[in-house]
């Protein structure tokens, strides 16, 4: 079947007929078109108006824009999310590339750790924040309570209450949901070593950690860089575990450019507003993906 | 034959008396329904009811999205969306405004008459709901945001004896839970709660003329009957009411039930009628022996009667396909039997129909308070959702510095948002 499909492609002997190739892409194109072409023209053309969603719209020139890039509260949540993203970003992928690297030392022994690592990435990010909220409610949470159990009661603490302590927590939250995603792009370039090659290593008298660093950590790296990548976009588009846990307080201090995009469009009805903000969080996506997506070019 | 006739048009009379000749209802209403929990249950109870007496109608509920916690975005969506429905249920006028602006409602000034509603809902009530002229909302539930909530016993417990009327008599009873090691007040600021304090602190020192004039940025945010209105609640913090800040921000309405109604660590909070149905849904307690409300002391004995309140109306959209079905099923809710479908639920409802023996005596107690009061809708559903974003805040960054040079602050903050916004 895949043989045939391809013969249409360049019969033998014959030319090519790009048409046919055109004829099966146009569903995808279409689909691509619809879902992410159109939604994104609207995004922008609604940035350029004042429209609270009902009635007609005003068109607002780059008013919206202009008023973004003074606005004290879009500015904190561009402060937020480079925290947010950088620390989320940092911790995920050192704890997923550690846990996998020690993966690459003894596989069979790890197995059952990796799995219940990952598993916490398909938890969505609500039920992670409805979790993590029962870890840290300030009467009856579990941190408290065991704090309060050992004696250490002054360091029972309303944890979401501080912007400083919420953001750790809202940190560590996403961390655990986020670092099956480095354990297995780098696992998996792990794994693609030859296992003669780390074998000949040991038979060559090398210590656990010899291997590690001239072997393991050196072939995790393309692993590496792809989790940098992925957790980074997803740190960025971050919204339902900050939602459910802090809706971006107390006082807008756990905020992020997502967050702010969301208050502004959805409740307070800025559309125009909301979309610009959406925009500017769309280019900063963008300019993290370039440098990536041209390696990955380069790479093919 | 006269016999004959003579039957014939006694049964006509008679038919036409019953109501026997009008046209049976029949067609298929939409309502937008975004209510949750027991309000929820009773637009069902409300529906079903309704079908039940004429069969000939069907009545299909469309549940928008969440809306991440606020329904107005839900509704929005619909809109957008290109939902077609008749009814909608509102809770904010300020939302309802934007609405009649954009020309999606249609008043229901034609079925008022015709039905004679007036006779089932007083003039402030149609009020609440008239813009112009014409009245676009017709209200079936009311809640009391002016209620502070605790427990006889705990009070008993601290030596306090009767409600505190005034607002010296409400701040002597924290030294008296303190000494029995109960947190006077509990207050959740993660969301909307800490409105309530002011707002009811501002009815209650300015009164509602003034409240409406700074809902309408009519008045100044920076006016000293603010500034008032911050004294006062530094007065209460200064004095211990509450959790600390940070647990404050931590903390939600329901939260701060758990604390006053079931666990009985604090003394008193305010959030509004849920509180009831909470007590006595999900901590199975006894309304008016195991907790009971007391109104929001007065400040100002010239405001005294004054009340915040909350209400819940329908409204008729444009595009309504039948709006004689819509105006009937309206008719049914305000009627004896719909009004006491939902006092069964101990909902309160502002119909002159409803038997107001079917309310618990805490519902009956608020209930009854209504027709003397000087009421006025909750003030942050009345402002645009920007300047009642930032007033959220703002009382949050208040309860993270109350200095006076930080109220001026938040007050000139509001103050350039208003002038912004309106």
């Amino acid at each position: 079947m895949v043989a045939y499909v391809a013969s249409w492609f360049k019969p033998a002997g014959g030319q090519r007929q790009d048409w046919v190739a055109y004829v099966l892409l146009a569903p995808v194109l279409l689909l691509f078109a619809l879902g992410v072409l159109y939604p994104l023209f609207e995004t922008v053309r609604v940035s350029f108006l004042d429209w609270t969603g009902l009635g007609r719209p005003k068109p607002a020139g780059i008013e919206n824009y202009t008023k973004l890039i003074s606005d004290p509260n879009f500015l904190n949540a561009l402060k937020v999310t480079l925290t947010w993203t950088v620390a989320t970003t940092f911790f995920s992928v050192l704890f997923g590339w550690t846990i996998a690297l020690v993966s690459g030392l003894d596989a069979k022994r790890t197995l059952v750790f990796r799995v219940a690592i990952f598993a916490a990435y398909g938890v969505s990010e609500v039920a992670s924040g409805v979790i993590w909220l029962g870890i840290v409610q300030p009467d009856f949470g579990l941190i408290n309570s065991v704090l309060r159990a050992i004696g250490l009661d002054q360091w029972a603490y309303p944890w979401l209450g501080d912007a400083n302590t919420a953001m750790v927590v809202l940190v560590a939250a996403y961390v655990w949901t986020q670092t099956g995603l480095p354990l297995l792009t780098c696992y998996a370039a792990i794994v693609a070593i030859p296992r003669s090659q780390i074998e000949a290593a040991y038979v060559d008298g090398a210590s656990h950690m010899q291997v590690l660093r001239h072997i393991l950590i050196p072939y995790s790296l393309p692993g590496l860089k792809v989790a940098v990548f992925l957790v980074l976009l997803n740190s960025l588009k971050a919204f339902d575990l900050i939602h459910a846990m802090t809706e971006g307080g107390p006082v807008r201090g756990t905020e992020t450019v997502g967050y702010f995009m969301f208050k502004e469009a959805v409740v307070y009805f800025k559309q125009g507003y909301g979309a610009a903000s959406t925009v500017v969080l769309l280019l900063a996506v963008i300019v993290v993906s370039i440098p990536l997506i041209r390696e990955r070019s380069s790479d093919t | 034959m006269k016999f004959v006739n003579s039957v014939l048009s006694g049964v006509a009379v008679a038919a036409l008396a019953t109501g026997a000749w009008a046209e049976e209802l029949k067609g298929e209403l939409t309502i937008l329904n975004w209510l949750g929990g027991t309000e929820g249950e009773l637009i069902i109870a409300l529906e079903e009811a309704f079908m039940a007496q004429n069969p000939g109608v069907t009545i299909k509920d469309i549940n928008p999205s969440a809306g991440g916690g606020d329904a107005r975005a839900g509704i929005r969506s619909a809109l957008l969306s290109g939902e077609r429905f008749d009814l909608l249920l509102n809770t904010w006028p300020s939302f309802e405004k934007e609405l009649i602006d954009a020309g999606l409602l249609q008043s229901w000034d034609g079925q008022w008459e015709a039905r004679n509603w007036s006779a089932s809902l007083g003039d402030s009530w149609r009020n609440l709901a008239t813009y112009g002229d014409e009245t676009y909302g017709v209200y079936f539930l009311a809640g009391n945001r002016s209620g502070l909530w605790y427990r006889p016993e705990t009070f008993a417990a601290a030596g306090i004896e009767g409600e505190p009327q005034t607002w010296d008599d409400y701040l002597s009873t924290f030294a008296k839970l303190q000494a029995n090691d109960v947190q006077p007040v509990s207050i959740g600021a993660r969301s909307w709660a800490t409105t309530e304090w002011f707002e009811n602190l501002i009815l209650k020192s300015a009164g509602t003329d003034y409240t409406a004039r700074l809902a309408n940025h009519e008045a100044k945010w920076t006016d000293p009957e603010v500034t008032a209105v911050f004294d006062l609640m530094r007065d209460m913090i200064e004095a211990n009411c509450c959790e600390a800040t940070e647990k404050m921000l931590a903390m939600h309405w329901p939260d701060t039930a758990d604390a006053v109604l079931r666990d009985g660590t604090a003394g008193s909070m305010l959030i509004g009628a849920w509180a009831n149905q909470r007590a006595a849904g999900e901590y199975g307690q006894k309304p008016g022996d195991d907790y009971s409300f007391f109104q929001f002391p007065a400040v100002n004995d010239e405001h005294a009667k004054t009340m915040s309140i909350d209400g819940k109306n329908w409204l008729l959209m444009d595009g309504a396909q039948d709006v004689e079905l819509a105006g009937a099923f309206i008719d049914f809710v305000l009627s004896e039997e719909g009004s006491n479908i939902i006092a069964n639920l101990n909902i309160a409802t502002p119909s002159a129909n409803v038997d107001a023996s079917k309310y618990d005596p805490v519902v009956a107690k608020y209930v009854s308070m209504y027709k003397d009061a000087d009421v006025f809708f909750v003030m942050d559903d009345l402002l645009p959702a920007e300047l009642s974003g930032l007033f959220r805040t703002s009382l949050q960054k208040f309860l993270q510095d109350p200095s006076a040079e930080n109220v001026a602050e938040i007050q000139a903050a509001l103050e350039a948002k208003a002038n912004e916004v309106y």
